[in-house]
């Protein structure tokens, strides 16, 4: 389902290259729940960013369901995103002047989805996520567990084939982190393939793979968790 | 004419004054007794850039000069010029005691001006009330009776006073209201882009504001810094005005063919009214940001968090009333421009192009104005002449007339176009009825008149031709109608067609001959006909005008005005256009991570674009709301000024609003596309 060869990024200011990524090789296949880790500025956020195709790589190749993408315009890019990618973020990312049903409404809106079959969709994705009762509120009313459930309801609404989560835990206490692990981890019981950058040892437990990154390499990747199982 | 031997010019501007000028006007005198100067006969005053001309470096104190030829006057002042802005001005002044002609001691006639100057604390209304019986003295009680003089006070001549022969062209009021108005729209549109960009930017400074605060400056102490940023920038700004001012003076004299200067030195109210509105203009803009930063509380300032969600609704309706101003002039140029294109397509009713007007001055070229005609014929580029004493746009003879048909003893007012018979054909304008004027019938040169159609309906005549007229002022008794020309415009479009009569006079009525020339080498032409008339008279300078040129001058005062309204215009699209592109980068920036988001989830750049375009485009279009009305009520006012006016369609407005849209789009759709297409990874990075 994705794999890239050789794949580079580099950020370049005034006078500093960094290197992010560097020859990236790896192969993901359809419902694997994949965990990438490291320490911080081994270049995992732009991994998932290039995985995500928010961002294309300075060089390599990247296949996502066959289609060569690194080349890609951004128009064509948001066209892939929009119909196969759901995201969760580290800050949840949810848009403050819009309310909790109108965040989950917001990627069926770009797909546009018929109004009746929306508003199926925003109801059973929040009921899933057990914000329903929410769906009026603002994000700002809602505690750091609820938004990032709101913010998964969101990724999950369109069915993507793939959901990539960055830092999904990183501002959350240990009990919401474990309810949204365990999320995750029941969408990919049911079929979705789910990429996850973690600092946590304990939630990169509940992926089937796990990629270690240091200085924008491949260091190692091993079965894990759910994978040794 | 005034020479001095050789030297000799034409002289517009000479005049009779009484020896007391002085007394009333504060005019200064170089040389020579203001007491004394006028008091005797054959004496004149001048001023030094008329001494110049003549005399060059020599004194002209008690110089003599001749004027038209005949009488000699002696230099007995001199008068610094009489600045441009002055009621009226005049190169020379002749004392009134050489008037010949008896007129300065008539009482019934109104060949001068009056001037007086009343006792302080006088009601000049009461000094009203003294004329009549002045005036029945000197002309008795009847025709005193038909006279009703009053004062009025010299400075509201220029600006408000419109009687019959006024001392100068006077300027309108409504003119100078008009201009300020829009002056005062144009700060206001700058003062608001101030207060929006500086609210906008004031959720950037919130962490500033909150760091102040915990640092524990007060509300007030923050207020005030805000409100001296705003003060600061507007008197830098006068700095910057009062520099343009200097540079664009020049260039704007030249467009209004007004002569005005910002002298900030001179004591004038100028530099106050300057300072003050720096200071009005500062604090505006600075009250609204100074009262919202202020008002931050200081944790949730210094976190980044911005209390200005509830500003963007006033940012929203200041934006819409500087494009409902902007939407206004649009409107209300398209149609001044349009009236003006009306105008100028207008059938005037005689063709005003290839005519030189060449004037007829001394009896010598009058008396031999046939054998002119013929001379001027003779060159093959010159196909009409015509000898005429006035022509359409300039003055006519308010002269009644007595006609078939009118109750016994009334008259009828009409203008007078007195010309030769070659008139009609040399103007291109058409007989509808009868004949024309011809040498044909020796009748013609008395008692044969051509009259316009506006004249025989307002005469309720069906058949003008053969109907008899005479005009007692000018002992014409008997005379008939022979032919009736198409309505032409005599006087500007402003004013409807009136009626008009056409005849002959004597050869001493004559002051030009109109020559319709064929399009060829003008300058060669020129020489040929001055040529021809120095042959007739070497006394006379040769001078010549085009007559389009003179007659387009009737419409001065408007294209002069609709350049400026066009230039105005112009800077009020700017200004607004600059607020908007400021609000939608500022919106932009504010929404990066929206945007980022909205991108990540699958949003195309157009749905980006349109998000952030889509609530500008619909304040233009609020604006439309406002901008309508204003503007109907407005280019109507002026409208009315017309006797021949363009009905402004709805088109005019739709284009305008359309025309706002599209520069809010083109303006907004870079800025938003700019924040469209960044990568969405730049808008998501960790804070």
């Amino acid at each position: 389902m994705i794999k890239t060869s050789g794949l580079k990024k580099l950020y370049v200011t005034e006078e500093v290259e960094t290197t992010a990524l560097n020859n990236i090789n790896i192969e993901i296949d359809a419902g694997e729940f994949v965990a990438i880790m490291g320490p911080s500025g081994c270049g995992k956020s732009t991994l998932l960013n290039v995985l995500g195709m928010l961002d294309n790589p300075t060089d390599g190749e990247y296949y996502f369901l066959d289609h060569e993408v690194s080349s890609y315009t951004e128009s064509q890019r948001a066209n892939l995103r929009k119909n196969n990618l759901g995201f969760v973020f580290q800050s949840f990312n949810l848009i403050d002047e819009l309310t909790v049903y109108e965040n989950v409404e917001l990627p069926l809106l770009y797909q546009k989805v018929a109004p009746a079959a929306r508003k199926e969709k925003v109801m059973a994705a929040m009921d899933q996520m057990s914000m329903t009762h929410r769906k009026n509120h603002f994000p700002q009313q809602l505690s750091g567990g609820q938004q990032q459930r709101v913010a998964v309801a969101r990724a999950v609404v369109a069915r993507p084939k793939v959901i990539l989560a960055d830092e999904p835990t990183g501002n959350l206490d240990s009990a919401n982190g474990d309810e949204v692990m365990g999320l995750l981890a029941d969408l990919n019981k049911d079929g979705t393939t789910i990429i996850m950058v973690t600092h946590a040892p304990q939630y990169a437990e509940y992926s089937n793979r796990v990629i270690h990154l240091l200085d924008g390499r491949v260091v190692s990747e091993k079965m894990s968790g759910a994978g040794r199982a | 004419m005034v020479n001095r031997g050789n030297t000799k010019f034409y002289e517009a501007k000479g005049m009779y004054a009484d020896s007391t000028v002085f007394d009333i006007f504060s005019y200064r005198m170089l040389l020579g007794d203001p007491e004394t100067a006028l008091t005797k006969p054959n004496s004149m005053v001048v001023t030094v850039s008329f001494a110049e001309k003549y005399f060059g470096t020599e004194n002209p104190m008690g110089q003599s000069l001749t004027i038209d030829n005949q009488e000699e006057y002696v230099v007995t002042g001199l008068l610094e010029d009489i600045p441009q802005n002055s009621h009226f001005t005049f190169s020379f002044l002749i004392s009134m005691v050489s008037d010949k002609s008896g007129l300065s001691d008539n009482w019934a006639r109104y060949q001068f001006y009056t001037y007086l100057l009343i006792v302080e604390n006088a009601t000049p209304e009461v000094v009203d009330t003294k004329f009549p019986a002045i005036l029945a003295i000197r002309i008795g009680e009847e025709n005193a009776a038909a006279v009703k003089p009053f004062l009025q006070p010299l400075t509201e001549i220029h600006l408000r006073s419109h009687l019959f022969r006024e001392m100068e062209t006077n300027a309108d009021i409504a003119y100078i209201y008009a201009y300020a108005a829009i002056a005062l729209f144009i700060i206001l549109l700058a003062c608001i882009n101030f207060m929006n960009l500086a609210t906008a930017a004031a959720t950037r400074r919130t962490k500033e504001v909150g760091v102040r605060k915990v640092a524990g400056a007060g509300r007030r102490a923050l207020a005030l810094q805000y409100l001296g940023e705003a003060l600061l920038m507007s008197f830098m700004s006068l700095g910057v005005a009062i520099v343009l001012i200097e540079i664009f003076m020049p260039a704007f004299n030249g467009i209004t063919g007004k002569n005005l200067s910002a002298n900030l030195t001179d004591g004038s109210f100028l530099l106050p009214a300057l300072l003050i509105l720096t200071v009005i203009v500062g604090i505006i803009s600075g009250s609204y940001p100074a009262l919202v930063l202020s008002r931050l509380s200081p944790i949730r300032a210094i976190k980044g968090e911005s209390g200005g969600a509830g500003g963007s609704s006033l940012r929203r309706a200041l934006v819409t009333f500087q494009f409902a101003v902007t939407i206004t002039l649009m409107i209300a140029t398209a149609v001044v421009f349009s009236q003006r294109r009306y105008i100028s397509a207008k059938s005037l009713g005689f063709d005003k192009h290839h005519l030189i007007v060449v004037p007829l001055r001394s009896n010598l070229l009058k008396s031999n104005h046939e054998a002119i005609k013929i001379e001027l014929l003779r060159n093959p580029n010159i196909s009409k002449v015509s000898a005429s004493a006035n022509m359409p746009g300039g003055s006519d003879y308010g002269v009644p007339i007595v006609a078939d048909g009118l109750p016994p003893g009334e008259t009828f007012a009409i203008r007078h176009l007195i010309a030769d018979q070659n008139f009609i054909d040399t103007f291109g304008m058409e007989i509808v009825d009868g004949r024309e004027l011809s040498t044909d019938y020796p009748d013609d040169e008395r008692g044969s008149y051509l009259i316009n159609e506006e004249a025989a309906r307002q005469l309720g005549w069906d058949q003008p031709v053969g109907k008899s007229i005479s005009i007692p002022a000018f002992k014409r008794e008997q005379g008939t109608v022979v032919g009736v020309v198409k309505d032409f415009h005599f006087r500007s479009v402003h004013t409807p067609i009136s009626p008009v009569i056409m005849y002959v006079q004597p050869s001493n009525w004559l002051t030009r001959i109109s020559i319709k020339v064929l399009a060829g080498n003008i300058p060669e032409l020129l020489a040929s006909i001055e040529k021809i008339w120095t042959t007739f008279d070497p006394s006379q300078p040769f001078t010549y005008s085009f007559f389009d040129e003179e007659y387009d001058g009737l419409y001065n005062r408007e294209k002069k005005g609709q350049q400026i309204l066009g230039y105005f215009t112009a800077i009020a699209i700017f200004i607004a256009a600059l607020g908007l592109f400021g609000l939608v980068t500022f919106a932009a920036e504010t929404r990066t991570k929206e945007i980022g988001i909205r991108k990540a989830l699958g949003a195309s750049v157009s749905s980006i674009v349109s998000l952030l375009s889509g609530e500008f485009v619909k304040l233009v279009l609020i604006a439309n709301l406002f901008a309508w009305p204003a503007a109907w009520w407005a280019i109507n006012r002026w409208l009315e000024n017309f006797a021949y006016r363009i009905e402004p369609g709805l088109g005019t407005f739709v284009m305008a609003g359309l025309l706002a849209l599209a520069i809010a789009v083109i303006t907004v759709s870079t800025q938003a596309l700019k924040a469209a297409t960044a990568n969405p990874v730049e808008a998501l990075r960790y804070e």
